[in-house]
């Protein structure tokens, strides 16, 4: 049974699937209300271009391939289709575009100008849109779904004629001659290094529009089934397009023509011009494009996590021996949520009275009224209990309120109760219990490492993979036979993988080692939040400032890298900082570092940390972190002289 | 290929020897060995990367050369990201297939060898040299064990190597062949930039100490554990073992239904990169990508062991 | 400072980076079942006897993620490693001249045999299996026995995975002595996975047999010598940990560092040589972490009190 294990979560870069594992593994994300933004229709029928921004793993490449035509062509012969049935059901034909960095960066340098360069990526661009176009074509004649006769007496000849070819009968050798031009290309680009030479073609080079936009037309124009159908250009990882280049495709944003759109891939902040060629003008967002997030992390009506349950049923399933014992539900692997009350009995067990003992020495509270709050078998209560009688609340009546609680009575005491521990409270004690006793949080159950994921489906994953890479190692039979994996296993993926991030941040352009710098720093100042022993300010992970607003531009594009590599989440919308603050933005850190600073990854309101501008500049900088510069006047370390939880700790 | 002897006969009757700066002691392990006196009649040629002298003071181990008996040295100020910022001041030598070339090629960066070769060939017609290297005696892990290993840091930036573009059929299946390291960041920027529709990696092995074929191993654990990527193997020391194989998985590729546009990603050993090196310029339609970091970091090995010369037919 | 407080110091790993690593080694670079549970087992064998319960568990880990560990494809690897520079040996041979390399080795093996040192079942027999699969070698090139090689045949080749006695108690040496009748007259080649440098020398100069192996190992992969790569970061701990694993190695194995003190930490997938040290792979009241298959000698009960036959 074993022998046909394997960890169902390693693997597949979305990028690198072939056309039957897209399918495999297609979940759409409008089923789960991932976007308000857009629903499925307007991938094909929006007028508007659209952007889809997201970081690293949001899903963007599986996304933008899904409605290219090769995966679409393959999901018509699984459904028992003809190609063009589902392209008429769509409304349009999809042509996915992705040009890696390496190649993109290649069209530099060796001193030739700017101009020398964008005259030459253009006309690749042109042949690589162009190209592709006739692929499809090809395809679809290979499939008869066109008919030669009208190939040969409209479309070919007119393509032949925008080429400045000599007139030929059949796609195949336009192909042929279009693959050869692109090869010309790839020649120059290796020889240029040692021979600074023009490039020198034996065919026009192409400008800008004229086979992206040119052949486009002709194919609505020739072929009756285009007729009304949209051209959708899937172009991916615009981030990676050097100045010029973005400055050229915003150009073609900006004079897309009816019928032709473009659908972009990219990072946040993956725009490094608005600009574009040839004119002075810029691209606006709403205008010439409308901007779709992928990692959205405080949308209200999202079905994230269900989105995630079904992606990894998927992953489950292609595993035959999951599938065959039933193994297909990842929460019951996880299991669906924390157990607190469970960690928390387990975390005291040896030391059952420690709480207690502590705030007999330092509360100044009777011994007998402390054992009126004890609740042995609930140590997160017990220590709700001990806070109530340190904000002032009487042992009788924290007492009355407890047993109100345990015993299901609906009296006020109890719904004040209920609130403070079941809505407010209860995940706070359990940091608060854990700094205590100096135990590390466990981080496990779905709902965990929903959160921890922070909107980013391949972080999900990765947490899922190396949890069930530690359950393997511990006990592989019992991960076969049981079908669960323990919470120290979990914890330890989270960990991982939280350590494995956070290192990654140096790797940053430009900017890694002082986002880096600052994530530890605001970490740690979360964490002071957490340890705070009147939990005065439960569960703050989030921090205010304007970006837009600073002077100095290295903090800007600083923190706006540290956005593009999600890093650092804005939330949709402002929100104040604090009772009375100013609206403003909020900024959650990455969940995925919860672990490393053992803080919650919950998105909660209440409390953010307002930075100004001389406080981001010193978190960024080397200078040592004075926590209580950034914590509130009422000081959550005001009360101990050495600002720990009890003094003699 | 040939072990150095540092107790050996000097090496003698080359015309160049080129080599580059670099405070690790195996930087002039071989210079030392080299004939360059007056009536030797050998130039030496020695790139000075500008970043890695920025700052240093005479008496760093990087200036080691300038105590040594060399009659003809000439100097090559380059950028350490720009492989041809050294091209001017190499034209001014006559170099041709004539000439008796060899390159050290320990302390000089990946792309700066696989352009200088290229260059040599392209530009002058050299049609062979002679390659050396000297193995580190160790690599430093810390606490001892390996659990991480940076050998820059900074961003990286996946590029092709200069000269080394390839072609790129439309419809071809790309096929990334990448020589593991022990830096596991860089293969999987790599894997994920160039997205190929098959990856195979090459561990070197043997490698310098046994324990390194699993220390490059669980250093690329992420990738190496997807149950789709092939692991083949090399020895670490022997870029001909390297050249077979890549030669093998072309055939391999040609015999298979379709175009496959081969890349590789030499991250390995140097010796395992001058085997790919060799491939590509044997194979023009193969293209170099490599992971260019901000910073290298200065010194993650130390002290020499064995030398090692191969000589190259650049055609 | 003393061997605990090193081993407690924050420059030292603890249990659970250890466990990591060997975890991730296991997995990935071992393809090896190796699980949390045998390693627990291998563990309990410490009972603190040298150093304490924790200080002891904390070296054996040590140890064992210094562990290599050759699965079977590199195994395979190693055995195309010694075919090829076997061939290059050949074609680089300097007293032949004026022929192609395609010539010298159909030559050289239209008159040659290649056999094993030991015993058919031995591990040399297995690894000529292997030997001859992954290099597609012909049938006809092996022969079971010394005793059955034709005088004629001028090369003879002997395969084993590990050479690394120098001197007359390794095996090898103890073949040759043994064969020296039938070995005179002929080209003696051997070809190893595993040597040492010592072991390569002595049999070269004894019995003038040219030894070419894939992997040559030296004082560096000696666990405790004082070039020891395992210590170099933390040179004053080869000592107590020598002393450690000598005292554990004396109540489980004649020689408690390994057959000639070997002071090894590696194994094959198919078994562990006796020159490893035996904390790995002792099965004498002790719970093994690597396997080794001991030669059986002398002649014992064939069956094992099955029920059924």
């Amino acid at each position: 049974m074993s022998d046909s294990y394997r960890n169902p979560f390693s693997g597949v870069n979305a990028v690198q699937l072939k056309e039957d594992a897209i399918l495999d593994y297609w979940c759409s994300p409008f089923t789960y209300n991932i976007f308000s933004e857009i629903k499925q229709s307007d991938i094909y029928r929006e007028e508007n271009n659209i952007v889809l921004m997201g970081g690293r793993s949001t899903g963007k490449s599986m996304f933008l391939r899904y409605w290219s035509y090769p995966i679409q062509f393959r999901r018509a012969e699984k459904e028992r289709k003809k190609p063009l049935d589902i392209i008429k059901g769509n409304e349009g034909i999809g042509f996915y575009f992705r040009i890696d960095s390496p190649i993109l960066k290649s069209f530099d340098g060796y001193d030739l100008n700017t101009e020398h360069w964008a005259s030459l990526f253009t006309h690749y661009f042109e042949l690589t849109v162009g190209i592709q176009y006739l692929e499809a074509l090809k395809r679809l004649q290979d499939d008869a779904e066109i008919s030669e006769q009208a190939e040969t007496s409209c479309f070919v000849p007119k393509v032949c004629e925008l080429l400045r070819l000599s007139p030929q009968q059949r796609l195949e050798p336009v192909i042929t001659e279009l693959d050869r031009r692109l090869r010309f290309i790839d020649t120059y680009r290796g020889d240029v290094t040692f021979h600074k030479k023009a490039f020198e073609p034996d065919g026009p080079v192409f400008p800008s529009e004229s086979l992206s936009f040119g052949i486009a037309n002709l194919i609505i124009q020739c072929f009756d089934s285009f007729r009304d159908l949209n051209i959708i250009i899937l172009l991916d990882e615009y981030e990676n397009f050097l100045t010029y280049q973005q400055m050229m495709v915003n150009a073609l944003l900006r004079f897309t023509k009816p019928q032709i759109k473009f659908r972009i891939g990219m990072r946040l902040e993956g725009f490094r011009t608005y600009n574009m060629m040839g004119t002075e003008d810029f691209i606006k967002e709403g205008r010439e494009y409308r901007k779709v997030v992928f990692e959205d992390i405080s949308s209200q009506n999202s079905d994230y996590p269900k989105f995630l349950a079904e992606i990894a049923k998927k992953r489950l399933e292609h595993v035959r021996t999951l599938r065959e014992a039933g193994f297909v539900d990842i929460k019951k692997f996880l299991s669906v949520r924390e157990d607190l009350e469970q960690e928390a009995r387990d975390l005291v067990k040896n030391d059952p009275n420690r709480v207690f003992n502590q705030f007999l020495k330092s509360s100044g509270v009777s011994k007998k009224e402390l054992e009126k709050v004890r609740c042995l078998d609930n140590p997160l209560i017990e220590l709700l209990n001990m806070i109530w009688l340190m904000r002032g609340v009487s042992a009788d009546e924290t007492q009355q309120a407890m047993r109100d609680f345990l015993d299901g009575r609906k009296t006020k005491r109890a719904k004040k109760y209920r609130l403070d521990y079941v809505d407010k409270y209860k995940l706070s004690l359990m940091f608060l219990l854990c700094s205590i006793y100096r135990k590390e949080k466990q981080y496990y159950s779905f709902n965990t490492f929903s959160f921890l994921s922070s909107g980013i489906v391949g972080q999900f994953i990765e947490l899922c993979r190396r949890s069930f890479a530690n359950a393997e190692w511990r006990d592989r039979d019992a991960l076969l036979e049981n079908g669960t994996i323990s919470r120290e296993d979990q914890t330890r993926a989270a960990r991982d993988c939280s350590v494995a991030e956070k290192q990654q941040i140096s790797r940053i352009e430009d900017y890694g080692g002082t986002i880096s710098r600052f994530i530890e720093k605001i970490g740690n100042i979360f964490r002071a939040f957490h340890a705070d022993h009147k939990l005065r300010y439960p569960e703050v992970n989030q921090f205010a400032t304007n970006i837009e607003a600073l002077n100095d531009k290295n903090l800007q594009y600083a923190m706006q890298a540290a956005i593009k590599w999600s890093v650092i989440q804005k939330k949709r919308t402002m929100h104040r900082s604090g009772p009375g603050e100013p609206l403003q933005d909020i900024y959650a850190v990455n969940r995925i570092f919860s672990p490393s600073f053992q803080i919650s990854y919950r998105t909660r309101g209440g409390k953010s940390v307002a930075l100004n501008e001389k406080q981001l500049e010193d978190l960024m900088s080397d200078k040592a972190l004075v926590i209580s510069n950034y914590t509130p006047k009422d000081g959550i370390l005001k009360d101990s002289a050495s600002g720990k939880l009890f003094p003699e700790q | 290929m040939e072990r150095v002897s540092a107790d050996g006969p000097p090496i003698s009757n080359l015309d160049y020897f080129i080599l580059s700066s670099g405070s690790d002691s195996r930087a002039y392990q071989i210079l030392s060995q080299i004939q360059a006196g007056p009536t030797s009649g050998t130039k030496i040629i020695l790139f000075n990367y500008r970043e890695r002298v920025a700052n240093r003071s005479s008496d760093n181990p990087l200036f080691n050369y300038r105590n040594l008996a060399i009659a003809d040295i000439q100097e090559v100020d380059c950028d350490i990201k720009n492989p041809s910022s050294s091209l001017s001041a190499l034209e001014a030598n006559t170099f041709d297939e004539t000439k008796a070339i060899a390159v050290d090629i320990s302390c000089f960066t990946k792309p700066y060898f696989f352009f200088l070769l290229k260059l040599l060939r392209e530009r002058f017609g050299v049609l062979k040299i002679d390659a050396y290297y000297t193995e580190p005696q160790f690599y430093s892990f810390e606490k001892g064990v390996f659990t991480a290993f940076h050998t820059s840091s900074g961003p990286l930036s996946i590029i092709e190597i200069p000269g080394y573009s390839g072609q790129e059929r439309r419809d071809a299946a790309r096929k990334l062949i990448i020589l593991l390291g022990f830096d596991g960041d860089l293969s999987r920027e790599i894997n994920e930039d160039v997205s190929p529709g098959e990856t195979v990696v090459i561990n070197g092995f043997p490698a310098y100490s046994p324990k390194f074929k699993d220390i490059s191993l669980i250093a690329n654990e992420k990738l190496v554990s997807d149950h789709n990527i092939r692991v083949a193997y090399a020895r670490a020391n022997h870029p001909f073992e390297v050249y077979n194989l890549l030669a093998a998985f072309k055939k391999e590729a040609s015999a298979a239904e379709g175009d496959t546009f081969i890349n590789v990603a030499p991250l390995g050993t140097k010796p395992m990169a001058l085997g790919a090196c060799l491939f590509a310029l044997h194979n023009p339609e193969v293209r170099v990508v490599y992971p260019l970091p901000e910073t290298y970091k200065d010194k993650y090995s130390d002290a020499c062991w064995s030398s090692w010369v191969y000589e190259l037919p650049l055609a | 400072m003393t061997v605990e407080a090193i081993l407690d110091s924050r420059d030292f790993p603890e249990e659970d980076d250890l466990m990591s690593i060997i975890m991730h080694t296991a997995s990935t670079a071992w393809k090896h079942d190796l699980g949390k549970k045998d390693i627990d087992a291998w563990l309990s064998n410490f009972q603190g006897e040298v150093f304490g319960v924790k200080h002891e568990k904390l070296m054996a880990l040590w140890l064992l993620s210094h562990f290599t560990f050759y699965n079977q494809y590199e195994v395979e690897a190693l055995c195309k490693v010694v075919y090829q520079d076997l061939l290059h040996l050949l074609i680089t041979d300097p007293t032949i001249a004026g022929k192609t390399p395609a010539q010298i080795i159909s030559e050289f093996f239209a008159s040659a045999n290649i056999i094993s040192p030991e015993a058919v079942s031995g591990s040399g027999g297995f690894v000529a299996y292997l030997f001859r699969h992954v290099n597609n070698l012909p049938v006809h090139l092996f022969n079971y026995s010394i005793d059955n090689v034709n005088d004629r045949v001028k090369n003879l080749i002997t395969i084993d995975d590990v050479t690394l006695t120098a001197g007359p108690k390794g095996q090898i040496a103890t073949f040759m002595k043994k064969h020296e009748q039938q070995l005179q007259n002929k080209n003696l080649y051997l070809l190893t996975l595993v040597a040492t440098d010592d072991a390569i020398q002595y049999l070269s100069e004894t019995f003038n047999v040219h030894v070419v192996t894939a992997i040559q190992l030296d004082s560096r992969d000696k666990c405790f010598s004082d070039k020891s790569d395992i210590f170099s970061a933390f040179p004053s701990l080869a000592e107590p940990f020598r002393k450690f694993a000598e005292h554990y190695g004396k109540k489980i194995y004649q020689h408690p560092l390994g057959f000639e003190d070997g002071q090894y930490a590696f194994g094959f997938y198919y078994n562990a040589p006796d020159n490893t040290l035996p904390i790995f792979w002792s099965q004498i009241k002790w719970t093994p972490v690597i396997r080794r298959h001991h030669k059986n000698y002398t002649w014992k009960r064939f069956l094992q009190d099955e029920r059924f036959i």
